[in-house]
C-alpha cells in the first residue's frame, strides 16, 4: 500500500468516529435537561413556551434536531455560555490558548525528561538507576494529579515562603498586579516575545513551572516506561549485536542505532498522552486557578450549563481524535511495516 | 423539629444541642459469630470446591445450588415488583412499606443464608471425612488431575514466579492490608466517618488526633480509614461490571464476526475518542444528580470498551484453535463454546487489565470527587477530603494523608498488575 492510500484510508476511518462523537454529545446534552431552558427564564409565560419550542425546532423529531445541531456546529453557532457570560466560541478562543500553552509546557517537560530517563533505565537494567526510575514512573502513574499539585503548591509556595526562600506563585497565568498584559494571541509566552517584553516572559514562565510540572509528571511516567520497554526490545535485536561486535562504542550504539527504532512506539505514546494531558488539565487548572478550558468546564457542569459542557466535550474529543490520527500517520511514515502489514 | 422550631428555639435561647448519634456501628456478638462462620465456610468451600463440584457425581449439590440460585432472585424480584406496583399506584401503608418488607426480606435472606452455611459446612465435613477413605480420595484425585492437571501445573508455575518477584508480593500485601482496614474500620478508628468535633478544628497531627483534624473538626485518621470502604467498593464495582459487560460484548463481537463485530468496534472507537475523566464528567452531568452511584455508572460506561476490545482480540485468536473445532464437531452450541471453552482461555490478560484498571478507576473516581461530582459534602471519601482541604493546603495534613492513601492503593494495584503481566508474558518468561 502506498503512503497516500494509507493516509486516505486512515482519514476515512475517522469519519464514523467523528459522527459517533457528535451523536454522543448530542444525546448527553439532551439528558442534561430540556433544551428549552436555554431560551427561557423564570419570567417566561407558560403560554409562550410552545411558540419558543417551535421557533427553535425543538418540537421536531430527534433525528431532525440532530441535523439542526450539526448545522449549528458547522455555522459556528455554538450557543451562549452562562458560566462564562459570553458566547461559547468566544470563551473557547479566550481559554483554549491557556490550556494548550500549559499542555505544551507539560508535554515538552515530559519528553525532555522522560526519554533520557527511559534510556538510562534500559541501559542500566536491574541496577540502582533502573530501580529509581521505576519508582519515579510507577509513582507518576499511581499519583492523584490533583493531590500532587496541592503538595507542590504547599512545598514551593507556602513552605518556601516560610523558610524565606524565593517561592513560586500559587496560581494564575501572570502577576496582574505588577505586569500589564494585552492579549494578542492569548498564548502568553508567544505574546511576550512578540511584544519584546522580557518581564512578562519571565513572569509567565515562573507561573508555568508548577502547573506544568504537576501536569507533565504523569506523561513523564508513561513515556519513561514506554521508552524503557521499547529500548530493551530493540537492544535484543541482531543489528545491535552486530554494531557492538563491530567494536562501536556503547554511546554510538545506543544513540545512533537503537534510539531511532525505540522511538517509534514512544511517539505513539506521546500522541496518546495528549488525552491524558486534557484530563489532567481539568484537575490542574482547578488547583492553580488557571483560566483555561478545564476550569471552565468544571464550573459549567456544576452550573448545568449545557452548551459549554457540550462544546468542551466535543473539543476535547476532536483534539484526541486528531492526535490519534496524526500519530497513526507519523507511525505509518516512520515504520513502513505498519502500512504493508 | 422543623426549621422554624429550631430558629425560635435559638432565639429564646433554649436550643438543645443534638446528641451526636453513636457513630461507631459496632456489630453485635451474633453478627460477628455469623461472619466468622461465614468466613470459615467460605474458605472451606473454596478448598473443597474442586472435589465436590468437579467430581460432578454428587447430584445434591447441583440440586441445592440451583434451588438457591432460583429462590433468592425470585424473592428479591417479587419484592421489587410489589414495591414498584405500590409506588405506581401511590399506595403507602405500613403493611407494604419498605421497613416491614425490608425486614422480612432480611429475615428470609438470613434464614436461607444460614441454611446454605450449615449445609455447606456439613458438605465440607462430609467431604473431609470421605477424604480419609483411600479409595474415594484416589478417585477424586484422579478426576481432579484429569480435569485440572495441566491448568494446575501452569498455575503452580505462575505461583512460583509470583513468589519470586518481591514487588508483586508487596502489592498483594498492601491490597490485603487495605481490605482488612476496610473490613475492620469500626474497630480501629476512634471516631465515626461523619463525626465532627467543632471545638477541635485544624489541629496538627499528634495527641488524640494522630493525623490531625480538618477544618470541621473531623479526625483525619478515622476518615481516611472509613473512606477505604467507599473507595474500594467503587473501584471493585466499576471494574467488575465493566469487565463482565465488556467481556460478553467483546466475546460476541469476536466470535460471530461480520456486522456485529464491525458495529461493536466502531462503538468502542467512539468511546475511545474521549479521555476517560472527561466523558465521565459529561455522563455525570447528564445523569443529573451528583453522587457516588452516578460516578460509578459513568465510570462503568467509560470502562467497558477496554474489555470489549481486549476480549475480542483474544477470542479472534482462540476461535481458530483446534479445541474449538473439536467442541463444534461434537455438536456444542455457539453459546456453550463461547462461554465454557473460549472465555476461560482469554481470562489471563483480562485479569491483568482489571488489576491495572483498579488503580485507574480509583484515581478517576477520586478526581471526579475532587472536582465536586462525588459524594455529598462531609462524606469520608478520599477525593472529597482532598477537595475540601484544598483551601487549607497550608495545613498539609488535611490533604496529605488521604492523598497518600490513594497513592498507595493505586500503586499496589499497579505493582500487582505490572508484575503479573510480566509473568504471564511468555516472551519475557523465556529470558
Amino acid at each position: 500500500m502506498k503512503l497516500r492510500d494509507y493516509i486516505i484510508r486512515r482519514l476515512l476511518l475517522a469519519i464514523p468516529v467523528v459522527i459517533g462523537v457528535l451523536a454522543i454529545t448530542f444525546v448527553l446534552s439532551y439528558m442534561v435537561g430540556d433544551p428549552i431552558t436555554l431560551y427561557t427564564t423564570e419570567r417566561t409565560p407558560i403560554e409562550a413556551i410552545p411558540g419558543i419550542r417551535a421557533e427553535h425546532g425543538l418540537n421536531q423529531p430527534l433525528y431532525i434536531q440532530f441535523f439542526f445541531y450539526l448545522r449549528d456546529l458547522m455555522m459556528g453557532n455554538w450557543g451562549y455560555s452562562r458560566s462564562a457570560r459570553m458566547d461559547v466560541t468566544a470563551t473557547i478562543a479566550q481559554r483554549f490558548p491557556a490550556t494548550i500553552e500549559l499542555a505544551m509546557v507539560a508535554l515538552v517537560f515530559a519528553v525532555i525528561a522522560g526519554i533520557p530517563l527511559g534510556i538510562l533505565s534500559a541501559t542500566k537494567k536491574d541496577r540502582v538507576p533502573d530501580h529509581v526510575t521505576r519508582v519515579v514512573a510507577l509513582a507518576g502513574v499511581s499519583m492523584p494529579i490533583f493531590w500532587f499539585a496541592l503538595i507542590l503548591k504547599y512545598l514551593f509556595f507556602y513552605q518556601f515562603y516560610v523558610w524565606g526562600l524565593p517561592f513560586l506563585p500559587e496560581g494564575g497565568r501572570y502577576s496582574y498586579e505588577y505586569v500589564s498584559y494585552t492579549p494578542i494571541t492569548n498564548f502568553m509566552l508567544l505574546d511576550s516575545i512578540l511584544t519584546l517584553n522580557p518581564v512578562l516572559f519571565f513572569d509567565t514562565a515562573i507561573h508555568l513551572i508548577l502547573p506544568g510540572f504537576a501536569l507533565g509528571y504523569l506523561t513523564l511516567a508513561i513515556i519513561t516506561r514506554m521508552m524503557r520497554s521499547s529500548m530493551l526490545e530493540v537492544l535484543k535485536e541482531d543489528y545491535i549485536t552486530l554494531a557492538r561486535s563491530k567494536g562501536l562504542r556503547d554511546r554510538v550504539v545506543i544513540y545512533k542505532h537503537a534510539l531511532r527504532n525505540a522511538m517509534i512506539p514512544t511517539v505513539t505514546v506521546i500522541g496518546l498522552a495528549f488525552g491524558g494531558l486534557m484530563t489532567g488539565a481539568v484537575l490542574t487548572e482547578t488547583i492553580f486557578s488557571w483560566p483555561g478550558l478545564g476550569r471552565w468546564s468544571v464550573r459549567a457542569i456544576l452550573q448545568s450549563d449545557i452548551p459549554s459542557i457540550n462544546a468542551f466535550t466535543l473539543l476535547v474529543a476532536f483534539i484526541f481524535v486528531a492526535a490519534n490520527l496524526v500519530v497513526d500517520l507519523i507511525y505509518g511514515t516512520l515504520d513502513p511495516r505498519i502500512r504493508y502489514g | 423539629m422543623t426549621q422554624e422550631d429550631t430558629w425560635s428555639a435559638a432565639i429564646t435561647g433554649d436550643l438543645q444541642t443534638e446528641e451526636a448519634p453513636s457513630s461507631i456501628t459496632a456489630f453485635s456478638g451474633f453478627q460477628i459469630v455469623v461472619a466468622i462462620i461465614g468466613m470459615i465456610t467460605g474458605s472451606m468451600v473454596f478448598i473443597n470446591a474442586y472435589h465436590l463440584f468437579d467430581g460432578g457425581d454428587i447430584p445434591l449439590v447441583g440440586v441445592l445450588g440451583s434451588f438457591f440460585t432460583i429462590a433468592i432472585p425470585t424473592i428479591v424480584i417479587g419484592f421489587l415488583l410489589i414495591r414498584v406496583g405500590l409506588d405506581l399506584r401511590k399506595l403507602e401503608t405500613y403493611a407494604f412499606s419498605w421497613v416491614i418488607y425490608g425486614n422480612l426480606l432480611m429475615g428470609l435472606m438470613i434464614l436461607l443464608a444460614g441454611a446454605v452455611f450449615i449445609l455447606a459446612i456439613l458438605f465440607n465435613l462430609l467431604a473431609i471425612a470421605l477424604l480419609f477413605v483411600p479409595a474415594i480420595k484416589k478417585y477424586w484425585w484422579d478426576l481432579f488431575k484429569e480435569d485440572m492437571g495441566p491448568r494446575a501445573k501452569e498455575s503452580r508455575y505462575m505461583l512460583h514466579l509470583i513468589r519470586r518477584s518481591p514487588l508483586v508480593i508487596a502489592g498483594i500485601l498492601i491490597i490485603a492490608v487495605y481490605i482488612l482496614l476496610a473490613v475492620f474500620a469500626p474497630y480501629i478508628t476512634p471516631y465515626g466517618p461523619t463525626e465532627r468535633n467543632w471545638y477541635e478544628t485544624m489541629r496538627p497531627p499528634g495527641g488524640t488526633h494522630i493525623w490531625g483534624t480538618d477544618q470541621n473538626g473531623g479526625d483525619i485518621y478515622s476518615m481516611v480509614i472509613w473512606a477505604t470502604q467507599i473507595d474500594l467498593k467503587i473501584a471493585i464495582a466499576v471494574v467488575a461490571i465493566a469487565l463482565v459487560l465488556g467481556s460478553f460484548i467483546g466475546a460476541a463481537a469476536g466470535y460471530f464476526g461480520g456486522a456485529v463485530d464491525e458495529v461493536v468496534m466502531r462503538i468502542t472507537d467512539v468511546f475511545f475518542a474521549f479521555p476517560g475523566l472527561i466523558l465521565a464528567m459529561a455522563i455525570v452531568a447528564a445523569l443529573g444528580e451528583k453522587n457516588l452511584d452516578n460516578i460509578s455508572i459513568a465510570l462503568m460506561v467509560v470502562w467497558w470498551p477496554t474489555y470489549a476490545r481486549l476480549v475480542r482480540g483474544q477470542v479472534l485468536i482462540e476461535r481458530e484453535k483446534l479445541y474449538v473445532e473439536a467442541a463444534r464437531s461434537v455438536g456444542a452450541s455457539d453459546v456453550r463454546i463461547l462461554v465454557f471453552h473460549i472465555l476461560p482461555n482469554t481470562i489471563q490478560p483480562v485479569i491483568v487489565q482489571a488489576t491495572l484498571d483498579m488503580g485507574g478507576v480509583l484515581l478517576t473516581a477520586a478526581g471526579l470527587s475532587f472536582i465536586g461530582f462525588g459524594a455529598e459534602a462531609g462524606t469520608a471519601e478520599w477525593g472529597l477530603m482532598i477537595s475540601q482541604g484544598q483551601q487549607h493546603f497550608m495545613n498539609y495534613w488535611v490533604t496529605f494523608y488521604p492523598g497518600m492513601a490513594i497513592l498507595l492503593c493505586a500503586l499496589s494495584f499497579n505493582l500487582v498488575g505490572d508484575g503479573v503481566r510480566d509473568i504471564l508474558d511468555p516472551k519475557l518468561r523465556r529470558r
